[in-house]
């Protein structure tokens, strides 16, 4: 075999992902863009990440790739945008969710075999599982990778590289591509940091994983990984060191300044995630010590009964059923007893309730009603009239304070109390920052109520339509006192506007 | 077995009856683990038909699938489902649990993917179908299968055969019992009130995802070999003994 096989297998791997990319999509006259598009799409969910922004939804990447698409000076119709966005989710149908799938030639085994791949994922630190709600979605290692390739970067993608880049660029004066390395090198350490998460959470549900070949391979790194570690100080020293350097030497310019200071913080929080990082490399080896020490039993083998062979493959396939209640046999114990009868200990409670029966009770009869979730119905007009004195002074002065609410005249203030929802918002403001997105997108794809008020004042006073990709935020107000409202007691803090870089 | 180990042990049962899973931050979980404690609750458990099931992270109290005198989630769903129409609903939402539990119990690798992407309702309803077209060429391999014997089993079939797969209908889509897609967002939701997996992109496409409670029972029930021996005596057991009790 000659050198040309070295490694072809995995060479296929990394660059079917990119052959697959908007592959088989009927989208009409879009088919000679569609990769373009995809790619950008795939930089806007990337960057998006990085900025810890949570609108990666699906509605949300439908609207990136609406938007690339009219950047692009391109023309498609709902149906189209619809497609490719679910081309990017999965293949095929999109009922089935599919992952994508492409052959690839192993040279050492001499067979053709297939790839199972996605270009993103759930990302759990944004999906909320508690309540339920729509996926939030991140973009895979697959294709993460994509982009990392796209800039040349294809070989042996490590934390190191990234920082000689850096410090590469950082001599070249190009502080600019300097820091936007960095955030290459923060959503690095992001994921491993995810990566390393997940794996401390399914280590303790589920000891077993550690017996999974590659996992094991992991204690042996320990020493490996803190030198990594150690290393990765020294090149932030130098970087660091390097800044100085030159800031001294630039000291009358104040734009290359001013761009020094941005790279220098931007460092220093990079840091701040490969220490955190570190340390939870270090937590995880140290947990996967304990449980092999102290639960030997945990790490026994599979058992050789599993359901899917068993009993599902092996007799409910293939023999069917006597009798329903067969099947109800097997399914009992997969649920808890509930009791709704006043145990005769009741002494063990004293004054505890047994109200559970009441709450979980499944009304399976009238489920229809039961799975529309009961709206409060609000009056938004009385919201948006009560909320465009805000907005009305956020467009002339920027910024608006909760304590000025008291400057406003009594009859507006009077607004503020018609409906409760006008009050909660101010809560809502107080969340994350929110970049305005919603002149283009249709009422019903919108789900956050801020987003939803905006969509209506817009509708209803077009010249509040300047804030359309305007980012709001709040900040604590310093030079207010806490104060008593009409019996509610308020924190003084603001809302402001800012424009996007 | 001292009062206190008695006191402390039905504290954790009954905590138990009262939460179904006690997880590891509860003060019962250390109190369950001083081995005299947990002697006491095994046998509390065992007296009153209930399997314990430990996991490094929480106990979890089910029914056995004999003679438990408790009624639970999915013995409610059946006693809703009592009359000649609505049985078989409720034997093909069995049937849609099977398929679900069948198509997250694989290997570890395939269980952490799951756990991230889910099953999502549409791709559950191609695999009961799978199901339910091999049930359907049994009951034709033999004449007497359908007529004198298993009839419920052929009376599902047809049922099943006969549905649409889903409504356009965007009013009656949800909830709706006469698609394939109704029916298994019925037997999700039962699944979902007992705790044990959570529904995503409901007015999209809706997916289920596994929590690990549910790895954790699937483990213990079906992954025991005493148990399996238990099931399948069980499942070949007379009809007279345990038949359609309807108190339990």
């Amino acid at each position: 075999m000659n050198e040309s096989w070295e490694g072809f297998a995995q060479r296929m791997q990394r660059l079917n992902p990119l052959f697959e990319l908007g592959r088989g999509m009927e989208v009409g006259e879009l088919k000679p863009y569609i990769q373009t598009i995809l790619m950008q799409v795939l930089l806007t969910i990337f960057y998006r990440e990085l900025n810890d922004d949570d609108h990666r939804r699906k509605a949300d990447i439908k609207y990136m790739v609406g938007d690339s698409i009219k950047q692009m000076r391109l023309l498609a119709d709902d149906k189209q945008i619809e497609r490719i966005t679910s081309g990017l989710l999965y293949q095929g149908k999109e009922e089935y969710s599919k992952p994508f799938e492409a052959l690839y030639y192993d040279e050492i085994r001499q067979s053709w075999e297939t790839q199972t791949f996605r270009y993103v994922t759930m990302d759990e630190l944004y999906t909320n599982l508690e309540i339920g709600g729509s996926i939030v979605y991140k973009l895979t290692d697959v294709a993460q990778e994509m982009i990392f390739m796209s800039r040349e970067m294809a070989e042996e993608f490590s934390i190191t590289i990234e920082q000689l880049y850096s410090m590469q660029l950082i001599k070249n004066g190009n502080f600019r591509k300097a820091t936007r390395n960095l955030d290459h090198l923060i959503s690095r350490v992001n994921r491993l940091m995810a990566n390393e998460f997940t794996f401390q959470k399914e280590m303790i549900n589920n000891p077993k994983i550690l017996l999974m070949e590659e996992e094991w391979q992991r204690a042996d790194n320990r020493v490996e990984i803190e030198k990594q570690f150690e290393e990765e100080k020294n090149h932030f020293r130098t970087i660091t060191s390097m800044i100085e350097k030159t800031k001294r030497r630039n000291e009358k310019d104040d734009l290359i300044q001013k761009e020094l200071i941005l790279l220098q913080e931007k460092i220093g929080h990079t840091r701040q995630l490969h220490d955190r990082f570190a340390k939870l490399v270090i937590q995880n080896i140290s947990y996967e010590m304990k449980l092999k020490a102290e639960n030997p039993s945990l790490f026994w083998e599979n058992s050789l009964v599993s359901f899917r062979e068993h009993f599902y493959e092996n007799w409910l396939m293939k023999e069917g059923v006597q009798g329903f209640n067969e099947i109800e046999r097997v399914l009992s114990p997969i649920f808890s007893p509930k009791n709704e009868f006043i145990l005769p200990l009741d002494w063990i409670w004293g004054e505890q309730e047994f109200n559970e029966t009441l709450l979980t009770d499944v009304v399976i009869e009238d489920e229809v009603e039961e799975t529309i979730t009961r709206k409060r119905v609000t009056n938004w007009d009385s919201v948006i009239k009560a909320w465009s004195y805000v907005f009305q002074y956020l467009q002339t002065y920027g910024e608006f304070s909760l304590a000025d609410l008291v400057e406003l005249p009594l009859e507006v203030q009077d607004l503020w109390f018609e409906e409760s929802e006008t009050i909660d918002l101010w809560m809502m403001f107080d969340k994350k920052p929110l970049k305005v997105q919603v002149l283009h997108r249709k009422e019903d794809t919108l789900s956050d109520e801020r987003e939803i008020l905006l969509y209506k004042l817009m509708m209803e006073y077009p010249q509040f339509q300047v804030f359309e990709g305007l980012k709001i935020f709040t900040s604590f107000d310093h030079r207010a006192e806490p104060f008593t409202w009409y019996r509610m007691k308020i924190t003084p803090f603001k809302i402001c506007v800012q424009e996007e870089k | 077995m001292n009062a206190e180990t008695i006191k402390r042990a039905s504290a954790v049962y009954f905590t138990l009856l009262k939460d179904k899973v006690i997880d590891e931050n509860s003060e019962h979980f250390q109190a369950y683990f001083n081995p005299e404690v947990r002697q006491t609750v095994l046998l509390l458990a065992d007296e009153s038909g209930t399997y314990i099931i430990e996991s490094p992270k929480r106990i979890q109290l089910v029914v056995q699938p004999t003679g438990s005198v408790f009624a639970t989630n999915f013995t409610h769903l059946k006693e809703k489902h009592r009359q000649v129409e609505t049985k078989k609903h409720f034997h093909l939402m069995s049937v849609v649990i099977m398929s679900f539990l069948a198509a997250i119990d694989r290997n570890q690798a395939a269980k952490i993917r799951t756990k991230r992407e889910g099953i999502s309702y549409y791709a559950l309803e191609r695999q009961v179908n799978d199901l339910i077209m091999n049930w359907d060429s049994i009951l034709k391999a033999k004449p007497a299968f359908g007529e004198e014997e298993r009839i419920d089993m052929k009376e599902v079939v047809t049922t099943w055969k006969y549905m649409e797969v889903d409504t356009e209908d965007y009013a009656v889509k949800k909830g709706n019992r006469r698609t394939r897609i109704g029916l298994i967002a019925g037997a999700m939701r039962l699944l979902e009130t007992e705790g044990l997996i959570v529904i995503l992109d409901r007015d999209d496409i809706p997916k289920a995802i596994p929590k690990q409670e549910l790895f954790e029972r699937i483990e213990y029930l079906y992954h025991d070999y005493d148990r399996y021996e238990l099931f399948k005596k069980l499942m070949t057991s007379e009809e007279g003994e345990h038949a359609e009790n309807s108190s339990n």
